[in-house]
Parts: structure tokens; C-alpha cells; sequence
């Protein structure tokens, strides 16, 4: 592999990530949304599928977060070696 | 169905439907990650680089995260799905399981089927529930109706002009679109009348016994 292809391959990523970054932050947004709208509606009920919808939507809240993280330090890493290539 | 439950089942399945969405696009996220992931291991082959280690195991642990989150989503559509037909059986499509990894056309052109036939089950059970409303009031016109032929019987022969028979007693009840509209107001009139009648032919049943018995113990 040459380094101009090394280099491509690296700008390819990134583009991948920003996209997929873009991605999940509209899903983030939407989760609120959803997560304000159905947590109104099932907050009342004691009922066991009402509490794991609520679980369900919580935990999908939070992996919003971890993806983003996780998203942009393999961002952060695969631009700083690509400046490393010059 | 009271208008608060159908608006929160129209909120939940609002919901469900952004839930599935989101599944979708989180997949969709997924793919374009584990597509960096591979750029990276590619450009890396050979490297013991920190940075472009770190940039494959980070971006191996992106994608991941993102079918989760996908699988959470799917996940928590399926548990308001299973909520909604808990509180209001039948308004909501029976939960399917969901796929795993990337979503095919078919996967999506059936999801769209679904949510097709759970507005369809919706659209049944508001349906059903006006037919029924529908069902009260006929018994409720039909009702007057039999007290209305009941009057024409009490009040004689010159009631009954040859187009329906007195004889059997058996009112028939007419075609629905024949139906007279009869409003409240009238149908308590009928009431009125019949009590009459029943109080009068009473009244008059008891004086002719009392003659009878006064006749006999002359």
C-alpha cells in the first residue's frame, strides 16, 4: 500500500466518521424527543412494559453518548496520524 | 374509547414508529462507522503507531456502540408496542422480533407493512367502537318503533289501514332506510300515551269486575 492510498484511506474514515457522527446525533436528538414525549405518557404506570420501555429508552439515551465518544477519539487518532503522513 | 386514551395511544404509537425510524438510522450509523474502522485497519497494516491503533480499536467500539444503541431502540419500540396493547388491546401490530445487523429492503419494505397493518387495527377498533354506538342507537329507534305499532294495535282497528296485519301481534320492523327519524321528545310522548291507555283500560277492567261480582249478589 502506498502512502497516497494510506493517506486516501485515512480521509475516507474521517469522512465515514462525521457522517456517522451526524448520524447519531440527529438519533440523540430525537431519543429527547421521543424519551419527553413517551416518559409523559407511560411515567403513571407501574405496569412491567411501561418500566422497561422507560429502561429501554434510557439506556439508548446513554449510548448515544458512549457512540460519540467512542466516535470521535477514533476521529481524533486517525487525524493526528494522518498529519503525521503529512 | 374516551378521547384522553386515544390521544395517549396516538402519542405511544407516534412514538413506536420514531423508535423503529431511529433503529434504522442507527444501523445506517453503525454501517458508516465499521466502514471507518476498515479504512483504518487497511491504512494501519504494518504500523504500531499509537494513533492509528487507537483510531481502530475507537472506531471498532463506535460501531458497536451504534448497533446497540440500534438494538435499544428496536428494542424500546417493541416495549411501548407491548405497553400499548397491554392498555388498549388490538391498537397496536403485534411485536415482531427485530432484526439483527444491517436492515435489508425487505426489512424495511415489511416494517413499513406493519406499521400499515397496525394503523389498519387502529382504524379497526375506533371503527368498531362507532359501530357500536351505531348498534345502541338502532336498538334505541327500534325500540320506539315496537312502542309505536304497540299504540296503533291499543288504539284499534282504524289505526291499522291494511299495510301491515294486526293479528299477530308481531311488529315488523321496517327497512332501515324506511325509518322514521323519532326524537326523544316524541318517544315520551308514545310512553305517555301507552301509560294512559293501560291506566284506563285498567280502570275500566276493575269497574265491569265490580259490577260482575255486585250483579252476582243480587
Amino acid at each position: 500500500m502506498s502512502i497516497g492510498e494510506v493517506k486516501a484511506a485515512l480521509d475516507e474514515a474521517n469522512h465515514l466518521l462525521d457522517q456517522g457522527k451526524a448520524t447519531i446525533e440527529g438519533v440523540g436528538a430525537a431519543l429527547d424527543e421521543v424519551s419527553g414525549l413517551a416518559l409523559t405518557t407511560l411515567h403513571d404506570s407501574r405496569r412491567a412494559e411501561a418500566e422497561q420501555a422507560r429502561k429501554a429508552i434510557a439506556d439508548a439515551i446513554r449510548e448515544v453518548t458512549l457512540t460519540l465518544r467512542a466516535i470521535g477519539a477514533a476521529q481524533e487518532n486517525g487525524n493526528a496520524y494522518r498529519k503525521l503522513l503529512g | 374509547m374516551s378521547d384522553l386514551l386515544a390521544q395517549v395511544i396516538a402519542q405511544l404509537r407516534s412514538a413506536v414508529d420514531r423508535l423503529d425510524g431511529l433503529a434504522v438510522q442507527a444501523t445506517r450509523a453503525a454501517t458508516d462507522v465499521a466502514g471507518a474502522n476498515t479504512r483504518y485497519t487497511t491504512a494501519g497494516k504494518g504500523s504500531d503507531h499509537p494513533s492509528i491503533r487507537a483510531a481502530v480499536s475507537h472506531s471498532r467500539t463506535g460501531a458497536d456502540k451504534a448497533h446497540r444503541l440500534a438494538r435499544l431502540s428496536s428494542e424500546a419500540a417493541r416495549n411501548v408496542t407491548a405497553y400499548l396493547n397491554a392498555i388498549a388491546p388490538g391498537s397496536a401490530p403485534q411485536a415482531t422480533i427485530a432484526p439483527s445487523g444491517p436492515p435489508s429492503g425487505e426489512d424495511l419494505l415489511s416494517d413499513s407493512d406493519r406499521r400499515d397493518l397496525g394503523r389498519q387495527r387502529m382504524r379497526g377498533v375506533l371503527n368498531r367502537s362507532v359501530r357500536k354506538a351505531d348498534e345502541l342507537q338502532d336498538n334505541a329507534v327500534n325500540a320506539t318503533d315496537a312502542a309505536q305499532q304497540m299504540i296503533k294495535m291499543l288504539r284499534g282497528p282504524k289505526g291499522s289501514d291494511g299495510t301491515h296485519s294486526t293479528g299477530t301481534g308481531n311488529p315488523t320492523i321496517p327497512s332501515p332506510s324506511a325509518r322514521p327519524k323519532i326524537d326523544s321528545a316524541e318517544a315520551a310522548g308514545n310512553l305517555v300515551i301507552v301509560g294512559l291507555l293501560v291506566g284506563v283500560s285498567a280502570r275500566w277492567f276493575a269497574r265491569t269486575i265490580g259490577k260482575t261480582i255486585a250483579r252476582l249478589k243480587r
